[in-house]
């Protein structure tokens, strides 16, 4: 019986990875751009520049700008600029609204809280006039929002592919039945063979960081994806999510607004009380409930230092600045969903784990594409000698390969670029920078129907090789920040994105080179009969 | 596999093939969900740590069923083995909801 | 971390050197005795547990389970490499350590001298 499980695993394994094998390459390389979202936000927002305010000044701007604007909302949040994520100083507040706006806007996560925020500059007080972008911030959210589709629809889509990416993994497991006999081998040059071993080198390799990102990433959408085990404790209502998820993250000393009006504390008093506690830098974010009222409360929270998602917190009275305790919230069964959740994230991480973690999200990228292209390598020894030539569906596997794995990296391109070619007074200038990346994807999905498959693979490869290197190009000549004055004033940012697109270009070059090489190196009549180097399809 | 078979073969392969294919996406699905439902209302912590704790396991089990039902002999076995198990929290669900004992408190 | 990469790939290596064919590959005149086989699971999950516990007294069990996963996918990927484009070197690696006096898998095999 072990045969038979192990070939209806690698049929499962084989099935489950193809019918979603697009879309979650198109998850897997947004979403591992998004590990350096901040990063990106800087690169599409060159009019913000690097913070050097104090904690002080910064706080003291934000409650300025927050009183003025936003006097009677229901809470404040401050992100000082104190580590990687927040390299600017934002503010956001939140207002409950009516039944009517809510159902207007449908897009924020808790139905009827309104959101707004700004980065404002700690001199002035003022918001920054920045261009209208969605900047890293979208490209990382398209990663589980996709574009364009209502957030359920979304949830259920990516939940969906998700789930057969876990059973793929899985089944992929089973299958490398030899996974310690052949653990390490890579055999280069060999066709199928090599395919197949730098999809299972490359798994084993990222083995857990995949397992737990898969799982982790479907834990995030699970009050979508199984509402029951809410509904049966919190009933049917429109509010038991919030219900929920305020019972979750329950806090000491919360309260309700005593609509008694006391004027808030200065809150950078507060915040120079914890960092005595803590240390200097170690502020991450400061709220406030019910600001302006007698049962005002402000929670300073520590940077985080492990993998949960929250850290331990200071809470003052709003009103007196009194201190009222330090906690940490952790039940156990909440602990390990944070740290869970904090896991696929990743916010805790410093910079060589950070860039492990994007290294990883690229070879998962590569393991989606190696499988992909393996579907379509073994097939094609039978496909390309049928009369007629191949079937409809391997074709059209093949189309969306290429547009997909030569095509996604032309759309970021597109992205990047469109960010400093479209006009600054455009209107919808952030969604015609999404749309652009879409148009171009499209674009790449239809070229292999007016190119030979062969051809499109490398003509696309090039296409995103130049695009890349052109960027560094066009951020020189529409703004004054290129690569050599970056280096010069130490702005690593700018510099380090700039860097790491001409990388890329020149990868995408190499592959085309090393593609045009290999198609010349067969010739053109036996191309198509000695598709495979191997003998005959082998078992996984 | 399947290549020298007559056509009446084929079909049932493909037939049985489906039926694995629903066992375990949408009766996986149902089982889950009542495991999850028993389990968030059956532990003995506050509702919300039970629920956070049957939320987080959930895709644990979805993904055991899922591997199960492809690898179980018989598409009867796959089938009896996910409704079997779904009637019996269904029951305990039941059992619960009448009588209000949750959480064990 | 760097010492925890160190354990785990000497771990790494030599369990692998287990496995006939990676052993076939750095030694071919030669298969391992039964000896030298106990000797190399012995060690390579001498060096794992080592790598697994150090990490975890450092950093905390979160942050430890996290550097440990990255750790060993690193030494994988080296491990890899070295098998694909260049066998011999994890044999060289070995005498190395031997020579510096740290326990590092041992072979039976004088041909690299």
């Amino acid at each position: 019986m072990k045969n038979g499980f192990r070939q209806s695993m690698a049929w499962l394994h084989t099935w489950t990875g193809l019918v979603v094998g697009w879309i979650l390459f198109f998850v897997f390389a947004t979403g591992n751009l998004g590990r350096f979202d901040t990063e990106i936000d800087r690169w599409m927002k060159p009019e913000l520049r690097p913070e050097t305010a104090s904690l002080a000044q910064s706080v003291e701007a934000a409650q300025q700008r927050l009183q003025s604007r936003a006097a009677n909302a229901e809470s404040w949040t401050i992100w000082p600029a104190t580590n990687r994520d927040y390299p600017n100083l934002r503010v956001r507040w939140e207002q409950p609204v009516t039944q009517a706006s809510a159902e207007h806007s449908g897009r924020t996560q808790n139905q009827n809280r309104k959101r707004t925020e700004e980065y404002l500059d700690p001199e002035t007080a003022k918001p920054v006039e920045t261009r209208a972008t969605g900047g890293g911030q979208l490209l990382y959210k398209m990663h589980y929002e996709l574009h364009y589709l209502p957030r359920t629809v979304s949830d259920w889509l990516i939940g969906i592919c998700s789930m057969f990416m876990l059973v793929a993994i899985i089944s992929g497991i089973i299958t490398h039945k030899k996974i310690f006999a052949d653990f390490f081998t890579f055999r280069p040059g060999k066709g199928q063979r090599s395919w197949l071993d730098l999809h299972a080198a490359l798994a084993t390799i990222v083995l857990p960081f995949f397992l737990m990102m898969t799982y982790s990433g479907l834990v995030f959408l699970v009050l979508t994806l199984f509402p029951g085990n809410v509904a049966a404790n919190y009933g049917l209502g429109d509010d038991t999510r919030t219900t929920y998820n305020d019972e979750l993250n329950a806090t000491p000393y919360e309260a309700e607004r005593a609509d008694q009006a006391a004027p808030l504390v200065n809150l950078s008093s507060l915040t120079a009380i914890a960092e005595q506690k803590w240390g200097a830098g170690q502020v991450r974010t400061i709220e406030v409930e019910n600001p302006g009222d007698s049962n005002a409360r402000v929670r300073v929270t520590h940077l985080l230092d492990d993998t949960s998602r929250t850290n331990q917190e200071l809470v003052f009275d709003g009103a007196n600045g009194a201190l009222m305790g330090e906690f940490s919230n952790q039940s156990n069964a909440r602990g390990f969903y944070d740290h869970l959740l904090g896991l696929h994230r990743g916010l805790f991480a410093g910079w060589v784990l950070r860039w492990l973690y994007f290294l990883s999200g690229i070879a998962g990228a590569i393991i989606i594409a190696s499988g992909l292209v393996l579907w379509v390598v073994k097939r094609n020894p039978k496909q390309l000698k049928q009369a007629d030539g191949p079937d409809f569906g391997h074709r059209l596997v093949e189309a969306l390969n290429v547009g997909t794995i030569a095509g996604l990296p032309i759309a970021v391109a597109a992205y990047f670029l469109a960010n400093r070619l479209l006009p600054l007074d455009l209107a919808g200038r952030g969604n015609w920078e999404a749309n652009s990346f879409f148009i171009v994807w499209l674009l790449a999905l239809l070229y292999p129907i007016v190119r030979p498959v062969g051809r499109a693979w490398i003509e696309q490869f090039w296409v995103a090789a130049a695009a890349f290197l052109l960027l560094p190009i066009v951020n020189a000549l529409t703004t004054g920040r290129h690569l050599l004055h970056s280096l010069q004033v130490h702005d690593w940012i700018f510099a380090g994105f700039d860097l790491t697109v001409i990388v890329a270009g020149l990868l995408f070059a190499w592959i085309a080179i090393h593609l045009s090489r290999r198609a010349q190196q067969v010739p053109a009549p036996a191309r198509r009969r000695n598709a495979s180097h191997l003998p005959s399809a082998q078992e996984v | 596999m399947a290549s020298k078979a007559s056509a009446a073969e084929l079909s049932l392969y493909r037939w049985h093939v489906a039926s694995r294919v629903f066992a375990a996406v949408l009766g996986g699905y149902v089982l889950t969900s009542l495991i999850g439902i028993f389990l968030s209302l059956a532990l003995p912590l506050s509702r919300s740590d039970s629920v956070t704790i049957a939320n987080t396991l959930g895709f644990a089990f979805y993904t055991g069923a899922i591997i199960w039902v492809f690898s179980v002999a018989t598409v009867w076995r796959a089938w009896l083995g996910l409704v079997i198990p779904s009637l019996v929290l269904a029951a305990l669900i039941a059992l619960v909801a009448l009588t209000g004992v949750t959480h064990f408190d | 971390m760097l010492v925890s990469f160190v354990f785990a790939y000497f771990g790494f290596a030599a369990l692998s050197l287990t496995k006939a064919r990676h052993y076939q590959q750095v030694w071919p005149q030669r298969s391992a005795t039964p000896q030298t086989l106990y000797l190399l699971k012995t060690v390579g999950w001498f060096f794992i547990v080592i790598a697994t516990v150090y990490l975890i007294q450092l950093r905390g069990l979160g942050l430890g389970l996290t550097d440990l996963f990255a750790v060993f996918s690193l030494a994988a990927l080296v491990l890899i490499l070295q098998f694909s484009y260049a066998p011999r070197s994890v044999a060289a690696i070995g005498l190395v350590a031997r020579l510096r006096g740290q326990s590092a898998p041992v072979s039976t095999s004088t041909s690299h001298l």
